[in-house]
């Protein structure tokens, strides 16, 4: 290791910082918090009639969760009981390739996984421009003003986050999250 | 920089890879069910519970396997290009920023000190990619170097992730050197 190397180190790491300084990550988690609150509340109203007999139980608890860019924070984790059967929905983290949030389902029999994704995005690729040459300064203004809604959508208005359901590779397409889809992925990882 | 160079055998190695791990998984589902001849003649002094564990412990390392194989395929296609854009000798700013690297080391450059900098520097917009590339490749050194040490990733990869990581890179990177003379 030269001072040279070690000099080289120390200007990526600071312009890695310098990039994403941009974005605000406290403000990253809690959104991305209040979207995990929001998909619990709609899977229990999606299983209200089975939770009021007592044929499901739901009940919760806080993981840690250690990201790169927002550090050490607590989330809760769903857990359902169904029988003998049980599914637990755990946070996996935020930000991933144009994703807001990641939850993996995971029972007896397997693992699926949802995503926090656009609306408009229907496909597990995300929509990204990568030119050649030097980002105009007009396009790198709006980039920077808006890469915190997501890492790689470069879509200039707001976005409008929907729970996804993730295909297996190398399926693509995203599948909106509906009671019909919810039930099917509980009895695929529970192998019902 | 060419924008849309030709990715189809990049794209049909990436399909087979998932096609190939999907087989695995569903080879030791079936191989170590409890109603396989084969797994009730190794199991069975065990309980459905201990089973169940070491079918998940197969399963996993499984997806240990296949994305480390992901993780090769991005290595070796930014090496590729690499190659290629100082072979061609291009125009363009990257092709040119690498053929400074080549005066410099030739074949020894890094992928995350020199390829990926060069790219995160000439290529618009690809800056958060090549941020999560350079993240998903320290899992790629814990894989490939005996995994004797608790990396720090900041995330939880699985070949799922890396799929569609290295699905990203390939359809949206104009990588060159592949079916390219």
């Amino acid at each position: 290791m030269t001072v040279k190397e070690f000099d080289e180190f120390v200007e990526r790491q600071r312009s890695g910082a310098s990039n994403d300084s941009r974005v605000n990550w406290e403000q990253e988690r809690d959104e991305w918090l209040a979207h995990l609150d929001a998909l619990y509340r709609m899977i229990e109203s999606l299983l209200s009639k089975y939770i009021s007999s007592g044929q499901i139980s739901v009940r919760y608890k806080s993981i840690e969760l250690n990201e790169r860019d927002i550090g050490s924070y607590q989330a809760r984790q769903m857990i359902l009981r169904i029988g003998r059967q049980e599914v637990d929905l755990v946070p996996a983290g935020t930000l991933f390739i144009g994703f807001k949030g990641l939850v993996d389902v995971i029972g007896s029999a397997g693992k699926s996984r949802l995503v926090l994704a656009n609306k408009d995005r229907n496909s597990t690729l995300p929509q990204v421009k990568i030119r050649g040459g030097p980002m105009t300064q007009q396009l790198a203004k709006k980039y920077n003003e808006h890469q915190s809604d997501s890492e790689l959508v470069v879509s200039f208005g707001k976005i409008e986050w929907t729970w996804k359901i993730l295909p297996r590779p190398p399926a693509r397409n995203l599948d909106e999250l509906t009671s019909e889809n919810f039930f099917q992925l509980i009895m695929e990882v529970t192998n019902g | 920089m060419d924008e849309s160079p030709d990715n189809t055998s990049r794209l049909t190695s990436l399909e087979w890879a998932a096609q190939y791990h999907n087989d695995a998984v569903e080879s030791f589902n079936h191989y170590l069910s409890a109603v396989s001849p084969k797994s009730l003649s190794r199991f069975d002094e065990l309980s459905g519970l201990r089973l169940d564990v070491g079918l998940a412990d197969y399963i996993q390392e499984t997806d240990l396997r296949s994305s480390l194989d992901l993780l090769t395929k991005i290595e070796a296609a930014f090496q590729l290009d690499y190659q290629f854009r100082c072979r061609k000798r291009l125009k363009d700013g990257l092709s040119r920023a690498f053929r400074e690297l080549y005066k410099r080391d030739q074949r020894h450059v890094s992928l995350e000190k020199d390829i990926l900098d060069a790219w995160s520097s000439h290529a618009s917009g690809a800056h958060q990619l090549i941020g999560e590339l350079r993240s998903a490749f320290k899992f790629r050194h814990w894989l490939a170097h005996g995994r004797y040490w608790t990396p720090k990733l900041g995330r939880e990869y699985d070949f799922q992730l890396l799929y569609i990581l290295a699905l990203t890179v390939f359809e949206n990177l104009p990588l060159r050197g592949v079916d390219e003379n």
